[in-house]
């Protein structure tokens, strides 16, 4: 459902609260699915997403309209994602990954949580996995550039906006994650057919 | 294209098997619920306190800015005894 952001902002100059209900019914879905594919868990998605929409309740009067509504609300999810995610994360490697660890690249914390992804079939979970196990080790904004783009389907330019950078930043976050997923995986399924 | 490449190939190209997911309505409820929610928190905290709070932070505030003005003036007043007094003893060296 597509917001008219004209309609939603003189709304929300008369009736705050209706206007965020329009804002619920619009982006809940879009959002919940940003934050799952961050944080791979139902649970902790669904409080990220509630802590995304306080924020953007408690913030809505201070929006202009300068910046689009998307990539406002979009821009919250992230940043709470991230903060969920440096909460839950700790300086330890999973014993899978212990090869690649000695490239200081690969100092990233690591998630500790569970993988309960529901998008993810049983049949694709375990190569899902192994997958997003690499990403966790990818820098934070390479990890949120290649979400957006591979799952989401974002193009390069909705991901700069939302993360208020280049087109050209995009493109070498996206260049960087590629080759580095390539190796970890590489030296994943080397060291696991040994 | 080698053993070890196409494996990479399957594993990289599983985000296409990530579906979408719809939010459950006990979300949805609990994400509408939002305004009622801060509202009430807000109610919850006696307009009494919150005027006492405001009220012991202007006095704190106030209080302060009167001690930084008595500490100017009183050093203000050292410096210049201090110079008269360097003053007059050179004069009374001549």
């Amino acid at each position: 459902m597509e917001l008219d952001e004209e309609k939603f902002i003189t709304l929300l100059n008369s009736d705050k609260d209706k206007a965020f209900h329009m804002l619920v019914n619009a982006y809940a879905s879009r959002i919940f699915n940003t934050c799952v594919n961050l944080v791979r868990n139902k649970e902790d998605a669904e409080d990220v997403v509630q802590e995304v929409f306080t924020a953007v309740y408690l913030s809505i009067d201070s929006f202009d309209g300068n910046a689009k509504l998307s990539t406002w609300i979009y821009s919250i999810a992230i940043n709470k994602s991230k903060e969920f995610l440096r909460k839950k994360t700790r300086k330890k490697r999973f014993g899978f990954m212990t090869t690649i660890g000695k490239d200081e690249s690969h100092e990233m914390p690591i998630a500790t949580i569970e993988f309960n992804h529901p998008g993810v079939l049983l049949e694709n979970k375990e190569r899902t996995e192994v997958l997003f196990r690499a990403m966790d080790q990818l820098a934070e904004n390479q990890k949120v550039a290649y979400t957006m783009h591979k799952i989401e389907g974002k193009s390069y330019s909705e991901i700069a906006e939302i993360l208020n950078t280049s087109v050209s930043s995009v493109e070498s976050l996206m260049f960087r994650a590629k080759g580095k997923l390539k190796k970890l995986l590489s030296d994943y399924y080397e060291k696991n057919e040994k | 294209m080698d053993k070890m490449e196409s494996k990479l190939e399957k594993t990289l190209n599983a985000v296409k098997h990530v579906n979408r997911v719809e939010p459950s309505e006990h979300l949805k409820a609990r994400l509408h619920a939002i305004p009622e929610g801060l509202k009430e928190a807000y109610d919850r905290v006696p307009k009494k306190v919150v005027w006492t709070v405001a009220a012991s932070i202007a006095v704190l505030v106030l209080f302060n800015a009167f001690s930084l003005d008595q500490y100017t003036d009183s050093s203000q007043n050292t410096a210049n005894q201090t110079q008269e007094e360097s003053h007059f003893s050179y004069l009374k060296q001549l």
